[in-house]
């Protein structure tokens, strides 16, 4: 047929096939069972087999892609079996732009389709020849259909089949000219990989690469690799770039600029790169680069020879005055690379699949738990930083931290920093302070209030209260800690506005523990000690790395999470001994707050909920019990995180409530217990059965008491009286206490 | 040196390689070429006879016939309550929006009794039945006398509705329907909420609401009040869907077994009333199993010449890139009495050519050896034949292995 191309080889017969894949081919076509596909004939060429075959691919109405019913196609098999089958488009007008093709070889007229993703090693232990047939047709369906390529990926039609890779600066794309770069080889024999050295690279730099941009195209330029520097030539002229012209100005500079360029000339090996800013349409803003590389297969001073610019004469190179313009490079041979970019933040969020904003964190604390949440999100495109710890990296850290062993000694701020910074090649703005966030230096309060979140990883709860009380214009703060046995991990976030805060959050959580049966034995410590709650965080000195791992990738995750909304939230991820991961999430509640002279008393609506509760249920008598919480003196603060019913030998009337205390150590215990010694009695509450909540006589003598008795601890007596419409709140007064704004 | 599938995820400067694998695993799954929206239509294998199931891109279903032909002789036809029970199964439903009865004729409604719930007697209302929400039947399904078997319920289950006034359309309203429901102490008024005539949209769909539309073509007036014996062929419903996805529509037309002459008179009747639109088609069912009586009067020796209204219909109205549909046994190149012909199938052959599209015989897709249902996507694209070279796995667990010795 004229339309079609010629295959490659010649006629042959079935049993003049010598390879596996080949032969199974033929053999699975012959016996006509597969739908869609017809051999049309086999041929030899001097190293492979070739079955040639028309495929019927499915295809819609409308086509994206001028794909035909059938298409003829070739598959070449090399007898070596040793790398992936090529396969050919024979139609002679078979569309080029926009499909996912191989860069063919020198002189190859056939459109090559880039079947596979994998490596022939990979690809031959599923491989058959009816799954190879398959892939075909799937091709030319799916480009038909025009979503071969994944959704949100640019089409990048040709691929450079290359073995050796070259690492290349991304601020490549931006700049117009770069100065000639050096590039070190790394990697093996099997696998070659070169990389733009940094400016004190160790290794011998065997290369140096000129750059070019050439100016916009529609056109994909490459469709095959040049052979030569001739052929190169040839490919650019269209796009109005001289490359012998711009070749030689490059040498020239170079030679005059360098000391000692007579000897390195000898030794440099040039890379050629070509960025090629590729339009949509004429007169588009270019849309990406089409760029691609070649190593020249020569020196550079040979280079230089054979475009007649220098000679060489005793050694020395001496550039000639006029060259001669007949010297072009002829028979220079070109080896293609593979170009591939260096990682930048935004690729770092592409390829971690996160389409959010580019937020900037801080991170105070960066242990065993806080410098892998900062490690894990530098990883995944996270690059704006403050970094705050004022702890130096000891040996034994290194059991549970992201930090190597060179770092011992230094502050973890700044390594931690540093080492989050050399995860992308440019891109990463880290500030690390060696400060305690506690002192409140104000260059490290400035530099955190400049933070989209941020990150408290500390080992004390008393930096959660700190960010929450005295840090004014603060960004919406998240605390991130273990439990003591380290199994589970807690997440306390701020709302947006920060209404709610990380001591409101405390007492809630404190409470979920309380009432949640998914969060038993949350605080045990494993040495039986009383910790507090979890005023210190730091975990017990035998747990593995493995489960901060666990902990540090759920951490991050949770702070992408959270950071795409701005509520609040409490949530707690355990792993149980299968490795179960489970999160028990808790509602938060919005915080209210009274000022009762130098002390403010600290509840939310979850809770004044409750007591109203319990007064309802009672009606029309009076009711009462216990308020559990907290005190915090050096901010005067009372948090009441929870309310207990009546005692059983209570006594409750229409007009007056005799609280008992039958039970009531042992739940107290039990409440101290749970909670690590984190909450414990604060006051007394009861209600009023009417809308009063003024306190009577009576109620003013238990106040009385209250006080007397608190004294002795030094906490001030605080009463609450429950009313028909709303709660009133009394320290050491009856005069009631200010609410604070509300909610 | 192979690196993951995710190397260079949106790296716009890099030359990319092929698909990873699991993205090629994805091709198990259809993606939707754009705003997410896609309808399949589905013709099963079952010899002459026919069965089509239409899946909006909104998730309602509609049943066009049902014909349960597998049996002993006939292994190689699709077991259709197994396949649609299935379907209905990973859908997690127990009932079909629609189910059409064009007529009454076995090769369109063999098995009914069997699997569909039927409200008007307890027999047919067993557990694990399939319920129609609402039937469509042609007006001769109501009228006609002496019906035994499967199209005896169907008429009674239409009647049983017909007369509740709910659950049912009726296609065409000739005389021996008013007198069918007078004589039943109805008014034709009292049920016209249940009738659709030819020409019309069928009220149940909405283009907004479900991108589709569904135009009746038949029966049609012209030959309802001629006609004193209700001739199932003829009085069949054809009509003509319109799809909407993605920006295009897309448009199937669905002829049961009309003879050309009445194929003939729906194409004149529709010009006349400048309707024209409606008789396009990118996906058509053929009529009648590939018989060469819906083309024209002459079976011919080679290619069936077709009453010059059907030839338009077939050479002027496909669009590009169409599919003719043969719900009918593989074409064998030998004179039969029987359809399919193959002179009629030299004729849809060539029609379709012209203006690029493919003719495909149920009994043929994939293979004859193991035909397997038609499945056609509707998107942006227009529409597309599934066409799965290899999958073996699949073709095998769909259907029993053949029997062990």
């Amino acid at each position: 047929m004229k339309s079609l191309l010629e295959p490659p080889g010649s006629p042959a017969e079935h049993a003049d096939l010598r390879t596996t894949l080949g032969r199974s081919l033929a053999d699975v076509l012959q016996n006509g069972i597969l739908p869609f596909v017809d051999l049309r004939e086999v041929r030899r060429d001097p190293m492979a087999d070739v079955v040639v075959v028309s495929i019927v691919p499915a295809l819609p109405q409308d086509p994206v892609a001028d794909i035909r019913r059938p298409e003829h196609i070739a598959i070449r098999v090399r007898d070596s079996e040793d790398r992936t089958p090529e396969v050919f488009a024979l139609r002679k007008d078979f569309p080029r732009n926009g499909l996912h093709l191989n860069v063919s070889d020198p002189g190859s007229p056939w459109a090559s389709l880039c079947l596979y993703d994998e490596g022939w090693q990979d690809i031959r232990l599923h491989l058959t020849p009816a799954s190879l047939l398959a892939q075909v047709q799937e091709w030319l369906s799916r480009s038909a259909r025009g979503d071969l390529h994944l959704p949100e990926q640019p089409v990048e039609p040709f691929v450079i089949p290359s073995a050796i890779t070259l690492v290349l600066p991304p601020s490549l794309v931006t700049d117009t000219a770069s100065a000639p770069f050096r590039i070190e080889s790394r990697g093996s024999d099997g696998q070659i990989v070169l990389v733009a050295a940094e400016a004190d690279g160790r290794r011998p730099p065997g290369h140096l690469a000129f750059a070019y941009r050439t100016r916009p195209t529609t056109q994909t330029t490459l469709r095959q690799h040049p052979a030569d520097l001739e052929g190169l030539d040839a490919m650019l002229q269209p796009l109005g770039f001289e490359l012998v012209q711009t070749l030689r100005s490059t040498l020239r500079d170079l030679k005059n600029s360098h000391q000692d360029f007579d000897v390195a000339a000898h030794e440099w090996r040039p890379v050629l790169v070509f960025a090629v800013p590729l339009l949509r349409e004429d007169g588009a803003a270019p849309e990406r680069d089409q760029v691609f590389s070649y190593s020249v297969d020569t020196t550079v001073l040979e280079l230089g020879r054979a475009l007649g610019i220098w000679d060489v004469i005793s050694g020395t190179v001496g550039l000639v005055l006029s060259p001669d313009d007949s010297a072009r490079g002829q028979g220079l041979r070109l080896l293609p690379l593979r170009p591939v970019f260096d990682l930048t933040p935004e690729m770092a969020r592409s390829l971690s699949g996160f389409r959010g904003g580019d937020l900037s964190l801080g991170a105070i604390g960066v242990g065993a738990l806080g410098s892998q949440v900062v490690m894990n999100l530098a990883r995944s495109g996270f690059c704006r930083w403050v970094v705050v710890d004022n702890d130096s990296l000891l040996p034994h850290n290194l059991v549970r931290h992201a930090l190597p062993r060179s770092a011992i000694g230094f502050p973890k701020a700044e390594t931690t920093g540093l080492f989050a910074e050399s995860i992308t090649s440019q891109g990463m703005e880290v500030r690390s302070l060696v400060a305690d966030v506690l002192e409140g230096d104000p260059k490290v309060d400035n530099a955190l209030r400049q933070v989209d979140a941020v990150l408290d990883m500390s080992a004390t709860a008393t930096v959660a209260r700190a960010l929450a009380q005295d840090r004014e214009g603060f960004p919406r703060c998240i605390s991130l800690f273990l439990n003591p046995m380290g199994t589970d991990l807690v997440a306390l976030v701020e709302d947006g506005e920060r209404r709610i805060r990380l001591d409101a959050l405390e007492m809630q959580y404190y409470r979920a523990l309380l009432r949640d049966p998914r969060l038993d034995g949350h605080l045990t410590d494993p040495l039986g000690r009383l910790r507090y709650g979890t005023s210190c965080r730091d975990v017990t000195m035998q747990i593995p790395q493995e489960q901060i791992a666990v902990a540090a990738g759920i951490g991050a995750r949770a702070v992408r999470m959270f950071t795409t909304n701005p509520d609040a939230g409490i949530r707690v991820w355990r792993m149980d001994a299968e490795l179960a991961v489970n999160a028990a999430s808790t509602d938060v509640f919005p915080t209210r707050e009274w000022g009762c002279g130098d002390w403010t008393v600290v509840a939310d609506e979850w809770l004044l909920e409750h007591l109203a509760e319990m007064r309802h249920d009672r009606l029309p008598s009076e009711t009462g019990g216990i308020l559990v919480g907290f005190h915090d003196m050096q901010r005067h603060r009372i948090y009441i995180a929870e309310a207990l019913a009546a005692p059983p030998d209570s006594t409750e009337r229409p007009v007056y409530f005799d609280r008992g205390c039958v039970g009531l150590r042992a739940h107290l215990a039990e409440i101290q217990r749970v909670t690590n010694g984190a909450l414990s009695y604060v006051g007394e509450w009861h209600s009023h059965p009417g809308t009063s909540t003024r306190p009577s006589t009576q109620d003013g003598q238990v106040l009385e008491f209250l006080s007397t008795h608190m004294a002795m601890d030094g906490h001030p007596g605080l009463m609450v009286i429950v009313g028909q419409d709303d709660a009133a709140v009394f320290v050491d007064s009856t005069e009631p206490c200010v609410p604070n704004g509300a909610c | 040196m192979e690196s993951s599938p995710a190397d260079g995820g949106e790296l716009s400067d890099l030359p990319r390689r092929g698909p990873g694998i699991a993205a090629l695993r994805h091709f198990l799954v259809e993606v939707p070429v754009s705003e997410n929206m896609m309808h399949t239509l589905t013709f099963f294998p079952l010899g002459n006879a026919n069965t089509c199931r239409i899946d909006l891109a909104n998730g309602r279903k509609l049943l066009i016939d049902y014909a349960a032909t597998r049996d002993a002789d006939n292994p190689q036809r699709i077991d259709l309550p197994a396949e649609l029970r299935r379907d209905l199964a990973e859908a997690r439903r127990t009932s079909y929006d629609v189910v059409a009865f064009t007529h009454l004729d076995d090769d369109h409604i063999r098995g009914s009794s069997d699997f569909f719930r039927f409200e008007h007697a307890p027999k047919y209302q067993g557990a694990g039945r399939v319920d129609i929400d609402e039937l469509w039947v042609p007006a001769a399904a109501i009228t006609e006398v002496g019906s035994d078997g499967d199209a005896r319920v169907i008429r009674q289950e239409a009647r049983h509705r017909l007369l509740q006034g709910a659950g049912i359309r009726v296609f065409s309203r000739p005389a021996r329907l008013k007198e069918w429901l007078n004589a039943n102490g109805l008014t034709l008024e009292s049920r016209i909420h249940c009738i659709v005539d030819a020409g019309q949209l069928v009220p149940s769909f909405d283009l907004p609401r479900d991108s589709v539309e569904f135009f009746v073509h038949s029966p049609f007036a012209e030959r309802q009040n001629e006609n004193d014996v209700e001739v199932r062929n003829c009085d069949a419903v054809a009509f003509q869907a319109r799809f909407t996805a993605g920006g295009r529509d897309t448009r199937l037309l669905m002829l049961s077994d009309l003879p050309c002459d009445d194929i003939a008179a729906m194409v004149r009747v529709t010009r006349a009333y400048r309707n024209e639109d409606r008789l396009e088609w990118d996906v058509c069912g053929l009529p009648h199993h590939c018989s060469y009586l819906s083309l024209g009067p002459e079976k011919g020796v080679t290619i069936v010449k077709p009453l010059p209204d059907v030839a338009f219909l077939y050479e002027k109205k496909g669009r590009r890139g169409s599919t003719l549909i043969s719900s009918s046994d593989p074409i064998r190149n030998e004179e039969t009495t029987q359809p399919p012909h193959f002179q009629a199938a030299n004729y849809y052959k060539a029609a379709v050519q012209g203006h690029g599209g493919e003719f495909i015989v149920t009994m043929e897709h994939q293979t004859p050896s193991i035909p397997v249902p038609l499945v056609v996507h509707i998107d942006a694209l227009g529409a597309r034949v599934q066409k799965r070279l290899g999958g073996a796995p699949g073709v095998i667990t769909s259907r029993p292995a053949p029997r062990a010795g």
